[in-house]
């Protein structure tokens, strides 16, 4: 049953991938001069860089899973 | 020929763009940007507590160049589970930290309270930007606490296609995490000696961890983008904690006796020597006229049998040009590992076996709030509060005679604080 749904999960994601992928060639994106609110460094994917950094330590050292945004293993012999 | 007036209109504001973007470069020129955090982690019952303190510096070099440094020293101390489960009985072991022998009184968790560390991080990345626009960037990363030494190495490569609308980015990292752990590291399904008997053990362990991940980005419109991300990571090497031991249980549930009368039975735990993980990550990010929304969603699946789904939303509200407000909700659930058991019976030993909370089926919440404040046009200052709670599930196992033993899960509730300043110069 688990691996079922994490089979559908796993499909789901190339999907919204390959999705925006062939939406992209009918209209996503803006023109120079419309990036006046995606210029704002706010904006950026990981724009919070210590932010995440501290977080990603955090749950390193708490749970079994890691990583995703960047690379995620080793560097700590968390308890 | 005369071009259509649109046309012309575009090609004016396209070069307008262009001067300021090079105007922005210029002025980027040898600048850096600083941001430093105190952070202070609680967790309840006086386990551990960390004050740490990291920074993260990024200067414009020439050109485009980006140097990135950063630094985080954390002082860790309290008590760790050390891995054995609550009885109803007074339980007594050698501390594997080496703080002598540890008495847990009945119905309580065993910590571990000689648990104490020091912990330095350095790492360096240098990104070079090329004459097409693209970026590559080459890192590394070093880090050392008592008893355990990280070296790493990572490149990552991205372009922009698309007029800049997408971005594709592709980074590998390698990195070896040597262990020499105090009293020596045990030898895996070893038995824990109870009255600082002969503890047998091995020299320095190793392990080593390759990461490859695979990112795509997409503006969609004026106010929103989104990115995709695929890594894998592998680990080879020694990947137990060699502070974590299992309690041995005779078949009718109650705490196996070590030999000679010395107190309970606990052996050393086994995991497996390589690990395969898959992490398939999505981030969406909305500007609305006074905020900015951001939602991510991770899913982890690896050999070891974990599976873990991740959620987490911001939401900044931008109260003026010079502050904002921004709640946070974080939302994890993780399935056990194949080897996780909360304790082994004497009758029928695993050959891999981990009673490691971390390794069991639990939930994660974590709520906060951050604010930040611009005090001048280079200055900046900032905290926050975060409170992450861990609910596990209670493990009711049959003995090898058919009797039912339950373990309680090990949960955890953590306050988090941060203090953070950021400035230019």
């Amino acid at each position: 049953m688990m691996d079922r749904y994490n089979s559908i999960v796993i499909r789901g994601f190339f999907v919204c991938l390959i999705t925006a992928g062939l939406a992209g060639c009918s209209g996503l994106g803006v023109k120079p001069w419309d990036r006046d609110l995606l210029a704002d460094p706010m904006m950026q994917i990981g724009s919070d860089g210590l932010r995440i950094a501290v977080d990603e330590h955090i749950y390193f050292s708490k749970e079994a899973t890691s990583g995703g945004r960047g690379f995620g293993g080793g560097g700590c012999g968390c308890n | 020929m005369q071009l259509k007036p649109n046309r012309d209109l575009k090609r004016v504001l396209a070069a307008a763009s262009a001067s300021l973007l090079a105007l922005n470069s210029a002025q980027a020129q040898d600048a850096w940007e600083v941001d430093a955090e105190i952070l202070y982690y609680q967790e309840q019952d006086d386990r551990v507590q960390d004050v740490s303190f990291k920074s993260l510096a990024k200067g414009t070099i020439r050109d485009d160049d980006q140097l990135t440094l950063s630094l985080q020293y954390d002082t860790l101390t309290g008590a760790s589970p050390t891995g054995a489960a609550t009885q109803n009985a007074t339980q007594t072991f050698t501390s594997a930290s080496g703080g002598g022998n540890v008495v847990v009184p009945a119905n309580e968790l065993p910590l571990d309270d000689a648990f104490r560390d020091n912990r330095t991080a350095l790492s360096g990345h240098y990104q070079h930007t090329l004459a097409n626009g693209a970026r590559f960037s080459n890192g590394l990363t070093f880090s050392k606490e008592y008893d355990y030494l990280h070296l790493g190495v990572n490149t990552a490569y991205a372009f922009d296609f698309n007029n800049n609308n997408r971005t594709l980015s592709v980074g590998l990292s390698l990195g070896n995490d040597t262990v020499e752990s105090v009293g020596g590291n045990p030898v895996p399904n070893t038995f824990v000696s109870s009255d600082g008997g002969t503890k047998f053990t091995t020299n320095e362990e190793s392990k080593t961890v390759f990461d490859f991940l695979i990112g795509f980005t997409q503006i969609i419109n004026r106010r929103s983008l989104v990115q995709f991300n695929y890594s894998a990571t592998v680990f080879e090497g020694y990947l137990n904690d060699p502070y974590k031991f299992i309690s041995v249980l005779d078949d009718d549930g109650s705490l196996a006796a070590a030999g000679g009368g010395q107190g309970g039975l606990y052996r050393y735990e086994n995991r497996p020597d390589s690990r395969t993980g898959h992490n398939f990550y999505v981030e969406y990010k909305y500007r609305f006229d006074r905020s900015i929304a951001n939602l991510a969603y991770r899913f982890h699946t690896d050999d070891w049998g974990i599976n873990s789904h991740t959620v987490e939303s911001r939401y900044r509200w931008l109260i003026d040009a010079k502050q904002w407000l921004e709640p946070n909700i974080r939302i994890y659930s993780q399935s056990a590992a194949d080897f996780y058991t909360p304790f082994v019976f004497d009758s029928n030993l695993p050959s891999q076996s981990s009673s490691d909370y971390r390794l069991n089926e639990f939930n994660g919440v974590t709520v906060g709030l951050s604010y930040k404040r611009k005090l001048s046009k280079n200055n900046a200052i900032g905290f926050s509060v975060e409170s992450y709670r861990t609910t596990g599930a209670d493990a009711s196992i049959a003995s090898p005679t058919g009797d039912i033993v339950t373990a309680k899960s090990t949960d955890l509730t953590a306050s988090i604080f941060r203090l953070n300043y950021s400035f230019k110069f």
